[in-house]
């Protein structure tokens, strides 16, 4: 999966080589432009009037989003002069003066720069580039040249330059660097979202070669749980979740695909290849497994099943979420504003949507059940993603099965033999003498009325249930078996013999009595049993199966039933057949004709109905010899023995089946061309002209075309010339270690989103990126070993004055952890973090009664086990109920993708800090650690404890103030036995737990800093 | 410094509330709407207190200060309860005019279904004589005080996107909901609660999940907080075992006493806001118990909600309602899910199931808007009644169903409103003599959104929030105010 890229071998080693390719020429600066409308004027309008003034509703009947509005004017009349901003009345208005109020009414005033550009615009004649909008983000990067800075000996790469030059601009100083332990905490956080142990930090502490601090970047991005780091946010962006989302939200199989994440993290899969597997894997030639996997990237999306969803705009829906979610993480757009209409700020037409929409919308599905039941429901493809073990061993019961199968499918030389012998036997067929019954009755009250012929119709209302009871007298010596023949009749549906509306019926019992005395039946053999049914469970008596007939309506058909042993009766004995009817699925099924006769011959038999139907009739028998086969071989003892072995493969597989893992994937639908509708307004059922496939018009040239699929949108998006994708991706990898990303509004570089606080840096990183065979590994190695990254985040209040934000990074900056990490850190510092990787998601106990949703009986069983404490990713993510304590901490529920979650502060997480199951396991693991690896005295427990949390020794004051804590505490637990008992087994013990957890609840423990 | 390439709210707003929560919320995603209602004075509070939850002074005198969203999960059947339909009656049973079927899409119907009127009697209450079906015998007992909307019309026809339309004003999860804009427009004026609460009876959680009552894009500090019948009535909210009161106070003396020395070093505004918070938790820890500390109260009180402490039940739901805006907490949803009565047996049906739904409901909900009354609440509080969409007019007969049940309606459904400047006594809107469409003053979701707002004090097209290239607000694009309502 991993290529070994040019970037990573030259900055494994040395931070200095690939400079040389960012000394080439700079490009020549731009002339200064013309201001046209669609610049600076066309944005601001859009923005800050848009609101009311714009579309078929615009207020004053003007629209000031397009040129051709914004010249037209409104009711008042024309709202520019060209050449004369002054006398404007655009410009009067938004200016507030003439005595009316300042526009835009309600809202702030604009900027005056944003005002001098509009004034500009209209002082320069009004004039229009015809259209063409000129944004930074849509003009591919061009490696710039490094800037050239007063301080020296500061920089260690040329991110360094960039970041300094823009220092010096604005008069600021880097910050000085951070100790040790806050350097390698930082970096084991932000590459790994581990903290270090403190014999992790001693081993870094006492490395005191020059390139400690590079070695240990290395060993970080070497750990597989750098995968587990990088997954996380990538989750985010993919809207992975276990469950379908909506009102039933009922489990999915989506691990596959969190797995492949961490995977292609850790092999350090590059972007391009990342990228285009998760979009289109399954359409790479001989795509392996793992490529179909990946594309469980968009197999994410959200599915109603609710009952009552049309499955048509139930899939419309997922695939409008595919062309969102696939515009917003690979291109930073906000391409979704155009499902109903063109962007209002951004050059995106409502066409290019639907563009890829097309794109998307070839992808396969299977159509179960019937629609004008209301049943009809959609399903994308699932496959199997088996281990190597389970493969060898599916493969080997797979052969086995088929030639068992085949054995069977040709019957040998021996069983045609016996076969020809069992057909000549059939002349000589057992003597069944009717039984002339003393009584027969029904239970349920159906009339039972003897015929002509010997046997008893039903009649009356048929019941659910019924048992029919037959006597008679027998005047024979020995009883061999008792047959039962149901024959058909006119007076029911389908001609029956059963008085179900089928025709069918479901003996589920029978029972036989000599003298009163119960006769245990051996076996019973049929002429015909319904496929699914099991004619033997009537010894047994079983109401949920028996012999039944499907399919052999208006026919006879035979059931001999076999005493265990032969029967010896005494003169003149009274012999009682009982039938029961017992089925609760299935009422009616009673039998409504019935004949019954007993034999004394040795090994009584009935002839399978179409045997018995042909005797006498050679031709006849020769025409059905292959039915007549299948027959015979039900009861040929070799086939039956290869029918069972046979049966057993199949079971296995089924079980292997069961326990291999699946994964949701994409299949393209074959030999359809990508076209597909605009939808008018985004509606659905709202059909409009028919487009071809194709990238954004603003971003490619490329007409579209029926052959622009999803693999050519990867190719597309990672094609050196795409504007976007590098620098989308680069300034999400800054976000990852520098919290913000250079460009802040990293899901939106539009024209509404934050420019870029370093452009030339952002470029720089983009080519260089691109140039590197788009190696994230190296991307991220380059960021954390530079001097901007390893600055210490204190704040000065001079800077606090200049940069509150730390735009110009003259600090590090310094943030709450995001939710998971919050939960592994406090567990590994507790020492009960599970690092197993990968596998089905977790249930970590949570507080009972979070999952109750409508029809859906799916419950949280909690984990046992280490799994009950397995990294936060792992954690079962339900989209209607996530994890409460993710959820507190700014998680999202994954219905839709996130770029950026925001980061809060609340009442609720401090709670759940201090008094969540989960932090209260952490705090007695730590406090275990305290005690055992913390040293013989109080206060170096305590050190120790405070050195997990932060990986630095606590100040004096922060020492006393534990130990006085501590004190405190143990006095209040001596006194309070009952109350210690329920934290730990001694009063020392119980002050040590709440010690930690005091320590675990830290904001120092819980940051980034 | 100042970054000139950003739009001005931001800038201003960095300047001004630099030790607030906001810096974290960031800056590029939003406050544009926020800043404006701010402008008016309310800020230096703001500035004070560094609480996003402050309250906020609206944009012009709000006639409610609260709201209380009784949400029927499920969809009650409007035809059965406010909208008599004499018409539907006399033709009970016959085939349903083509006219109104004609390309219409339903979630069970097949074929042509059959009218049904309604079983029950409808008459006249109080002064006012509104409409009011035999099944809600306490509804009379308010009729003078309610405005009942019969012309609500919707967009969606399933359940999970109705409700999540209802909350949020778009029909896919993600968006904000109305309890989160109006906390973050106007804050809440209780401190040792949070500011939106929910509150669930019924059968289930309601089909949108925690997605109707989700902040969506909003920070996380403006989400619905469920208070729980079972366990801990707020999550986490409770010490653990072995963690008496006075330990937890110890603890977080110290714990603060750490983290403000943090503070000194790094300037970190962010500390100084989680001190705050850990403060306004440990008041939550009294004062959460307290509000749910129902069997206190009066047995009077008891008799008029038909409340059973320790219960899980609607009319606990409603007094404990009446508690949480008493107490000043800004928006209360209840939810109580069971009304989606399609008739596919005795369990879901019109004959057994939903006099079972009136009854668990109606006493509580009539004796919230009299207790509101009279402790004087009513005036300032906006009480809220209704389901996600409607009822069919027609039997369902799902399968060949006996069992007497209405299909998905989102083309007329009766929603009410009482309180907080609605106009008491009066049935908004004519729907068709079938109870199938509206005839005269449609009310939209997103009318009714605006209507809520404006109650509060907000003008619905001024709340926005900027995320992902654009200002959002709740009612998306559309909504008018339904002056017809207001008193």
């Amino acid at each position: 999966m991993a290529r070994h890229r040019l970037l990573s071998a030259f900055f494994a080693g040395c931070g200095l080589l690939p400079f040389a390719l960012a000394l080439a020429p700079q490009e020549p600066g731009h002339a200064k432009q013309q201001l046209f409308f669609e610049d600076a004027p066309r944005i601001a309008l859009n923005a800050h009037c848009g609101v009311c003034h714009s579309g078929s509703t615009a207020k004053a009947g003007l629209d000031l989003t397009t040129l051709a509005g914004v010249m037209k004017g409104g009711r008042s009349g024309k709202v520019v002069v060209p050449g004369n901003a002054q006398d404007s009345l655009l410009i009067v208005r938004l200016e507030g003066r003439g005595g009316k109020e300042q526009m835009p009414l309600g809202f702030r005033p604009l900027a005056p720069e944003k005002i001098k550009a509009i004034r500009d615009w209209i002082d320069g004649g009004c004039k229009s580039n015809g259209g063409v909008v000129s944004h930074w983000a849509y003009v591919p990067p061009k490696l710039p040249a490094l800037p050239v800075t007063k301080q020296k000996g500061w920089t260690r790469n040329p991110i360094d330059a960039f970041v300094l030059a823009k220092l010096e601009a604005n008069g600021l100083k880097p910050s000085h660097e951070a100790t040790k332990e806050t350097l390698a905490r930082r970096l084991y956080l932000d590459l790994t979202g581990l903290p270090p142990s403190p014999s992790e930090m001693d081993a870094y502490l006492r490395d005191k070669s020059p390139k400690a601090y590079e070695a240990l970047v290395d060993r970080l991005l070497a750990s597989p749980h750098y995968g587990e780091r990088m997954a996380r946010p990538w989750l985010d962006l993919a809207r992975y979740a276990d469950s379908d989302g909506y009102e039933k939200d009922l489990n999915r199989t989506a691990w596959k695909y969190r797995d492949w994440v961490i995977d292609a993290f850790n092999q350090n899969m590059p972007y391009d290849e990342f990228t285009t597997e998760q979009l289109a894997g399954d359409m790479l030639p001989n795509a392996t497994i793992e490529q179909q996997v990946a594309t469980g990237f968009n197999r994410n999306a959200m599915f109603n099943s609710e009952g009552g969803v049309d499955p048509g705009e139930a899939q419309f829906n997922v695939v409008i979420d595919r062309v969102n979610t696939t515009s917003t993480v690979f291109m930073g757009s906000t391409l979704q504003c155009a499902r109903c209409h063109d962007h209002k700020y951004d050059p995106f037409t409502q066409k290019d949507f639907y563009k890829l929409y097309a794109v998307f919308d070839n992808t396969a599905f299977d159509k179960v059940g019937d629609y004008k039941k209301g049943q009809e429901q959609w399903y994308e493809p699932v496959i199997e993603v088996p281990t190597p073990e389970q493969a060898r061993r599916r493969s080997q019961l797979e052969a086995q099965i088929a030639k068992a199968e085949s054995a069977l499918k040709e019957p040998d030389a021996e069983t045609l033999r016996a076969f020809d012998a069992w057909l000549k036997d059939a002349g000589q067929a057992t003597v069944w003498s009717v039984v002339k019954p003393s009584q027969v009755t029904s239970a349920a009250g159906q009339a039972l009325t003897e015929q002509s012929d010997g046997s008893y119709l039903a009649s009356g209302k048929a019941p659910a249930n019924d048992v029919y009871t037959i006597e008679w007298t027998s005047n024979r010596a020995n009883l061999t078996g008792v047959r039962i023949e149901v024959l058909p009749d006119p007076s029911f549906p389908n001609r029956g013999p059963g008085r179900a509306s089928s025709g069918n019926f479901i003996l589920t019992k029978a029972e036989l009595a000599s003298n009163g005395a119960d006769v245990p039946i051996g076996s019973v053999a049929t002429s015909f049993t319904q496929q699914g049914y099991d004619a033997g469970r009537v010894i047994p008596g079983d109401a949920a199966n028996g012999w039944a007939i499907f399919n052999a309506y208006g026919q006879a058909s035979e059931m001999a039933v076999i005493p265990a042993k032969a029967l010896s009766l005494p003169p003149m004995a009274r012999l009682r057949l009982v039938l029961r009817f017992d089925s609760q699925q299935w009422p009616e099924h009673v039998i409504g004709r019935f004949r019954v006769s007993e034999s004394d011959q040795a090994e009584p038999r009935v002839l399978p109905n179409m045997l018995r139907q042909a005797l006498g009739d050679p031709a006849k028998i020769e025409a059905n010899r292959p039915a007549l086969l299948v027959e015979f071989e039900k009861s040929y003892a070799p086939t039956k023995e290869a029918m069972s072995k046979l049966a057993a493969a199949s079971q296995e597989l089924a079980a292997l089946r069961a326990a291999i893992p699946t994964a949701m994937v994409l299949k393209e639908r074959p030999g359809d061309t990508i076209a597909g509708n605009v939808h008018i307004r985004g509606e659905w059922l709202q059909k409009g002209e028919t487009v071809a496939g194709g990238p954004p018009a603003v971003l490619s040239p490329k007409p579209p075309t029926s052959s622009f699929n999803r693999l050519e949108l990867a190719k597309w998006l990672v094609s050196k010339d795409n504007p976007l994708t590098a620098r989308v991706e680069v300034n999400r990898l800054w976000e990852t270690v520098f919290g913000k990303g250079l460009v802040e509004t990293s899901e939106d570089f539009g024209s509404q989103g934050s420019p870029p606080t370093h452009p030339e840096l952002l470029d720089w990183l983009s080519v260089t990126f691109m140039n590197s065979g788009w190696d994230m590994k190296a991307m991220v190695r380059l960021m954390v070993t530079s001097a901007t990254y390893r600055q210490g985040s204190d704040a000065t209040p001079a800077l606090l004055e200049k940069d509150p934000q730390n735009q110009l990074l003259a600090r590090a900056p310094r943030y709450r952890m995001e939710a998971e990490a919050v939960r592994d850190n406090m567990l590994a510092i507790g020492g009960v973090l599970s690092l197993k990787l990968g596998g089905p998601s977790v249930y970590p106990s949570q507080p009972p009664a979070i999952w109750d949703t409508p029809y859906n009986g799916q419950r949280w069983m909690t984990s046992d086990g280490q799994d009950r404490y397995r990294r936060g990713l792992y954690t079962f993510w339900k989209r209607s109920a996530p994890y409460p304590a993710f959820l507190a901490m700014d998680a999202t529920s994954r219905e839709t993708c996130t770029v950026r979650r925001i980061r809060s502060n609340t009442p609720l997480q401090a709670l759940a800090l201090l008094n969540d199951e989960v932090a209260m396991d952490a705090a007695k693991g730590l406090a275990k650690r305290m005690a055992s690896e913390g040293g013989k005295t109080t206060a170096a427990r305590i050190a120790f404890g405070f050195r997990c949390c932060t990986g630095r020794r606590p100040n004096s004051a922060e020492a006393k103030l534990l130990s006085a804590l501590y004190d405190k505490l143990l006095a209040r637990y001596v006194a309070d036995k009952t109350a210690a008992g329920k934290l730990a087994e001694t009063a020392e013990g119980a002050a040590t737990v709440m010690v930690a957890n005091t320590l675990l609840n830290m904001d120092e423990t819980i940051s980034r800093s | 410094m100042r970054d000139k390439n950003r739009p001005w709210p931001e800038t201003t707003l960095q300047r001004l509330t630099r030790r607030t929560f906001f810096k974290e919320v960031g800056y590029g995603i939003g406050s544009v709407a926020l800043m404006n209602l701010l402008a008016e004075g309310a800020f230096a509070a703001q500035q004070e207190r560094h609480d996003p939850l402050a309250p906020k002074k609206p944009q012009f005198a709000p006639r409610a200060k609260n709201v209380i969203f009784l949400f029927m999960a499920g969809a009650p059947s409007q035809v059965d309860l406010f909208d008599p339909k004499p018409t539907l009656v006399k033709y009970n049973g016959q085939d349903c005019p083509d006219e109104l079927i004609k390309g219409e899409r339903f979630a069970f119907i097949r074929g042509k279904p059959k009218l049904m009127g309604s079983p029950y009697a409808f008459s006249q209450a109080g002064q006012s004589g509104q409409w009011v079906s035999e099944l809600l015998p306490h509804f009379r007992d308010i009729a003078d005080d309610v405005a009942v909307i019969r012309t609500m019309t919707t967009t969606q026809f399933n359940h999970a996107p109705a409700q999540i339309f209802m909350n949020t004003g778009f029909q896919i999860p993600g968006r904000p909901s109305m309890g989160s804009w109006l906390t973050y427009g106007l804050g809440s004026e209780n401190r040792d609660l949070p500011g939106f609460v929910v509150l669930i009876s019924g059968e289930n959680n309601p089909d949108g999940g925690k997605g109707c009552w989700s902040s969506g894009f909003l920070p996380s500090v403006y989400q619905g907080v469920e208070f729980r019948s079972q366990g801990d009535a707020v999550l986490f909210v409770s010490n653990p075992d072995g963690v008496p009161s006075d330990v937890r106070r110890d603890t977080l003396d110290t714990l603060q006493h750490l983290n403000s020395m943090q503070s000194a070093k790094t300037l970190d505004p962010e500390i100084e806001t989680r001190i705050a918070q850990y403060e306004l938790a440990y008041r939550m820890q009294s004062s959460v118990p307290d509000l749910m500390e129902i069997d206190k109260e009066p047995a009077e009180v008891h008799e008029l909600y038909g409340t059973e402490p320790g219960k899980k039940s609607f009319a606990n739901n409603c007094l404990l309602a009446r508690r949480l805006v008493e107490r000043g907490v800004r928006f209360v949803q209840l939810y109580h899910r069971g009304w989606d009565n399609h008739g596919t047996s005795e369990g879901d049906d019109i004959m057994h199931r939903l006099p079972k739904l009136c009854s668990e409901t109606d006493k509580a909900a009539a004796a919230l808007v009299a207790d509101l009354k009279r402790r004087g609440l009513l005036d300032e509080t906006l009480v809220v009644w209704g389901g996600e969409f409607g009822r069919t007019p027609m039997n369902e007969a799902r399968d060949g169903s006996t069992y007497k049940g209405r299909d998905h309606h989102p083309h007329c459904f009766t929603m009410w409103m009482a309180g907080g400047g609605i106009k008491p006594g009066i049935s908004y809107g004519k729907t068709d003599e079938l109870g199938y469409n509206v005839e005269d003053g449609e009310v939209q979701v997103h009318d009714l959104q605006a209507t809520i707002l404006h109650l509060m004090g907000i003008d619905h097209t001024r709340l926005t929030f900027h995320y992902q290239g654009r200002d959002f607000r709740l009612t998306d694009v559309f909504g008018n105010v339904v002056d017809g309502l207001l008193k």
